[in-house]
């Protein structure tokens, strides 16, 4: 086992032993497991399909029947508040895993073998980074189309030049330290170096920026619906707040407020535990 | 007390059984336990010992320049017979720098990088000299700069610290300490972080301000160097405490503390020579309170040193021990 | 110094080149690759069959990518962005048009955002661990995990619909006559209290969070220590020697937010109905104007790297430790 990993392991020797050392992370992974729970349990807890229309005649006040009230079109929003979790969460694990899996592999190939690999491969991270990425999501579902998958996709795309940044910078450090040349010493080969000794240790602070990674996911897709450039297939909390953008006027504050809540709560709780991994995993960043 | 120093009438700094502590996480670590030490007019006090001995914890202490984690738990620190310790920090500000002032390692890094130093001495000159017109500042600032040894002052003024080298700057460090001509410099290691024919021309620096302005410095170290060239009287530190004080000579001459003893053994002085004298560092340990903090390291250690800590003692020759050895 | 600064600008602007010209070839790219006719999508949403037959001749959409991307290329360096149909006029006009409305807003809101900001950062680095620091912090972070939408549509519902205190949307009171210029101008601020609250509500937490995290850094350096051994007092040494440190990361932040404000201001702008490059892009959008939007993505792209290059080039002049030569 990696030496420095080790001595990490030893404090932390179970992801339980990690989350208690700090209360604000664990308050914020507490918060964040409610919704994982709410998004695993979906079917179970919403009282309606999610974009059945017509449930009642118009904007309803939350009531008995419909805890969070209805839409201009009859929609229960509780329903779709409860579902739009799951959208929610999909969104922010599928584009970070996107983003993760190739930030890994273009950071550590940049960072280890540095020269012309490092220079083309930054020099298209600096490129990425310059273009606007909201804008240029408009322009790829307007172009592609505005499907869940081609959201998702984008999204995981477009974000992983940032990640990658961190990797790479990390690996560049850990390739002169001493167990990796001990290793190397020993005859262990680049991939065995770079897949035993560097990833495992070049992980811990890329996670807190993984985690704000997610967060940006999710208010992007929320953007994108609350445009009307969602998947209008998929229940979002983005597009039942541009419902309310009509609603609040004929007095609908409950189209609003419900989605708010939640989409608020999940990004908080997101950058709590960003915040707080953060502070645990990188002890020199802790201010 | 050592009576040679009687003569200059009474202590200018007097610190007296100060104990500062740091807390770390939940922890609170003793990092100054207790330690006495008198400054006299016009002379050089050494304060000697390893990295973990306090000694840099004392000199800060001294005009509260601690950092948040730490605290002062007990002690007084006597200042032409006001209590530093007491003061607020308005009327502290008033005697740091202008009657104290400090002079740190690594001169540069101890320079604000985005201020030219030529800005950074004439503030600090009419922070002290309110009446001061800016003219007259730069005056006083391109006569200082002459008078620690640097070249074209003029042209140094509009320098930012990253364009001079480290002996200039440290030149530039001093000259601000001493623009207010402050009854003492504390100067914390001052050449370790410069090349070693730049250390002598620090050194001799002063050595000559010293006399020049009748100065006195307090100078902390781990160089013996440093101590047998510039210092007239030293305190030996280990673990927070005062382990033995002595004037410098009969200091290296007839050291009588097993850890004083280790310290010169461990070096080959040539007095009035510079050399780097950089003590073997052995395994620490957290201080326990039972008993002489040297023991684990001592040669001579006996039984009675597990069990209770030995006092500081007089000697007939005007020398202090902490040692089971001397009673 | 002053040659070393015009060489250094110089290098500085050739190397974004590289990144403008990928820039064009993505931009050319998307909509060349995309599913349609891209002389259609050129064309844009209600072209007639003869005007999409002169898109493709006039673009040489038959012809192979690479003449099609000099050809590209020549067009827009002569300013020739396309034509959008939705607004009859050609893209760059429109742009130009709304590009100062936006910059209002955006410039207003990093502006206010900075300063309070700022002010909080170091308030709250000051005050260290303190009430005072861990509410600032709880505040900060409560800002930053708030989208745009959620801000704008309560302040809205807050300040516009109930309190009826500002304006719901527009830059100018539908309808209204004007006297004179100082009415005009009025009418406009009104009009932009709450979109600009709206972003530097939004601004204002990142630039807390590194102004507080840069500060701390900054008080517990070795020249903050010397200056206070030297009597300095403590606002000198707080507003003097640690802040014009603390704020160069600042600085670079709110430049390269400068650039990438035309994508941020999407959402707010379209909740205000506020008239700038923002809100263009959804008319853009539900008009199916391709050629306006790509327009617009070109331009914010643009503005990306022109604002990243200055950013860099002040804060090669404000910190002296960068060497020029």
């Amino acid at each position: 086992m990696p030496v420095e990993l080790y001595a990490l392991s030893s404090n932390f020797k179970t992801v339980l032993g990690v989350l208690r050392s700090d209360k604000n992370l664990l308050a914020g992974a507490l918060m964040l497991l409610v919704f994982v729970l709410v998004a695993v349990f979906a079917n179970l807890i919403a009282t309606y399909h999610p974009l059945q229309t017509g449930l009642t005649r118009g904007l309803h006040p939350p009531s008995r029947g419909f805890l969070m009230g209805t839409d201009q079109i009859g929609r229960d929003v509780f329903s779709w508040v409860i579902y739009g979790t799951r959208t929610a969460l999909v969104v922010g694990v599928t584009a970070t895993a996107i983003s993760f899996v190739i930030a890994l592999a273009v950071g550590l190939v940049s960072g280890y073998f540095g020269g012309k690999a490092d220079l083309v491969l930054m020099r298209i991270v600096d490129i990425l980074l310059s273009i606007p990425q909201f804008i240029f999501m408009i322009v790829m579902v307007m172009l592609y189309g505005s499907t869940f998958t081609n959201i998702v996709l984008i999204i995981g795309l477009l974000s992983w030049p940032t990640l990658a940044r961190i990797v790479r910078a990390e690996v560049l450090s850990l390739r002169e330290r001493e167990f990796v040349l001990a290793a190397r010493a020993l005859g262990a080969s680049s991939r065995d170096l770079i897949l035993k000794e560097i990833l495992p240790n070049a992980l811990p602070p890329v996670i807190p920026a993984a985690a704000l990674t997610a967060s940006n996911a999710i208010l992007a897709e929320a953007a994108l619906s609350f445009l009307g450039l969602g998947d209008p297939r998929v229940p979002s909390w983005g597009t039942m707040l541009w419902i309310a953008r009509q609603a609040i006027f004929a007095g609908g504050w409950w189209t609003l407020v419900f989605p708010s809540i939640f989409i608020v709560l999940v990004i908080l709780s997101i950058n709590i535990i960003a915040d707080g991994l953060n502070n645990v995993l990188n002890p020199r960043e802790r201010t | 007390m050592n009576d040679s120093r009687r003569e200059n009438g009474d202590p200018v700094l007097s610190i007296r059984d100060l104990v500062v502590s740091y807390r770390v996480g939940r922890r609170r670590i003793v990092a100054v336990d207790g330690v006495s030490i008198d400054v006299y007019r016009n002379e050089c006090v050494a304060i000697v010992g390893e990295s973990g001995s306090g000694k840099s914890t004392l000199s800060l202490a001294i005009m509260r320049l601690l950092p948040p984690s730490a605290a002062i738990e007990r002690g007084v620190v006597l200042f032409k017979g006001r209590n530093l310790l007491e003061l607020s920090e308005k009327e502290l500000q008033k005697i740091r720098g202008r009657e104290i002032s400090m002079v740190f390692q690594d001169p540069t890094s101890y320079l604000n990088p985005v201020y030219k130093i030529g800005d950074q001495l004439v503030e600090t000159i009419l922070t002290h000299n309110s009446d001061m017109s800016g003219n007259e500042a730069r005056a006083r600032a391109i006569e200082l700069l002459k008078s620690v040894g640097i070249p074209s002052p003029e042209r140094a003024l509009t320098y930012y610290p990253h364009q001079l080298s480290g002996g200039m700057n440290q030149r530039v460090s001093i000259a601000l300490a001493l623009a207010t001509n402050p009854s003492i410099l504390i100067a914390d290691e001052p050449t370790s972080a410069l090349d070693l024919t730049i250390q002598a021309q620090i050194l001799r620096l002063l050595k000559d301000l010293m006399r020049r302005l009748s100065l006195s410095i307090i100078l902390i170290t781990h160089d013996l160097g440093l101590v047998a060239y510039l210092a007239d009287r030293v305190y030996v530190m280990y673990s927070g405490k005062v382990m033995e004080e002595d004037a410098v000579g009969s200091m290296f001459s007839n050291p009588k503390h097993p850890y004083t003893q280790l310290l010169l053994n461990s070096v080959r002085i040539i007095y009035g020579l510079d050399t780097s004298a950089r003590v073997e560092r052995t395994e620490g340990h957290l201080t326990d309170t039972k008993g002489c903090r040297f023991r684990h390291r001592c040669p001579y250690a006996l039984s009675r040193c597990e069990s209770q800590e030995p006092p500081l003692v007089p000697l007939n020759s005007g020398k202090v021990v902490r040692c089971w050895l001397y009673g | 110094m002053g040659s070393g600064l015009a060489a250094y600008v110089t290098k500085r602007a050739l190397s974004a080149i590289p990144t403008l010209v990928v820039i064009l070839i993505l931009s050319f790219l998307l909509v060349r690759l995309a599913p349609g006719d891209p002389a259609a999508l050129i064309a844009g949403e209600g072209a007639t069959p003869e005007y999409i037959e002169n898109i493709r001749k006039e673009y040489g959409l038959d012809k192979p990518l690479h003449e099609q991307f000099l050809i590209y290329l020549s067009h827009i360096v002569r300013g020739d962005w396309g034509y959008s149909l939705s607004y009859s006029r050609p893209v760059m006009d429109v742009l130009i048009e709304r590009i100062p409305t936006t910059l209002l807003l955006v410039g207003t809101g990093i502006l206010v955002a900075l300063l309070l900001g700022v002010v909080l950062g170091v308030l709250a680095a000051v005050k260290r661990n303190t009430a005072i620091d861990r509410c600032i912090s709880a505040v900060a972070l409560m800002l930053y995990s708030l989208p745009a939408f959620v801000v704008a549509q309560f302040l809205i519902y807050v300040f516009a619909l109930k309190a009826r205190m500002f304006p719901i949307s527009g830059i100018v009171s539908i309808g209204a006559t004007h006297a004179g210029t100082l009415d005009y101008i009025k009418d406009v601020l009104w009009h932009l209290v709450l979109p600009a609250t709206t972003l530097s509500l939004l601004l204002m937490a990142v630039y807390m969070r590194v102004t507080r995290a840069s500060m701390i850094e900054s008080l517990v350096s070795n020249y903050i220590i010397a200056a206070r051994a030297r009597g300095l007092r403590s606002s000198s040494i707080i507003f003097r020697h640690a802040l014009k440190n603390a704020l160069l990361p600042v600085v670079t932040i709110a430049g390269i937010q400068f650039g990438t404000m035309i994508g941020g201001v999407v959402i707010t702008e379209t909740i205000f109905s506020w008239p700038g490059v923002g809100r263009l892009t959804i008319e853009a959008v539900q008009s199916r104007d391709y050629p306006l939007l790509m327009g617009i993505f070109l331009l914010s792209a643009i503005s990306v790297v022109i604002a990243n290059l200055i950013t860099d080039i002040i804060y090669t002049i404000i910190d002296p430790r960068v060497k020029l030569r």
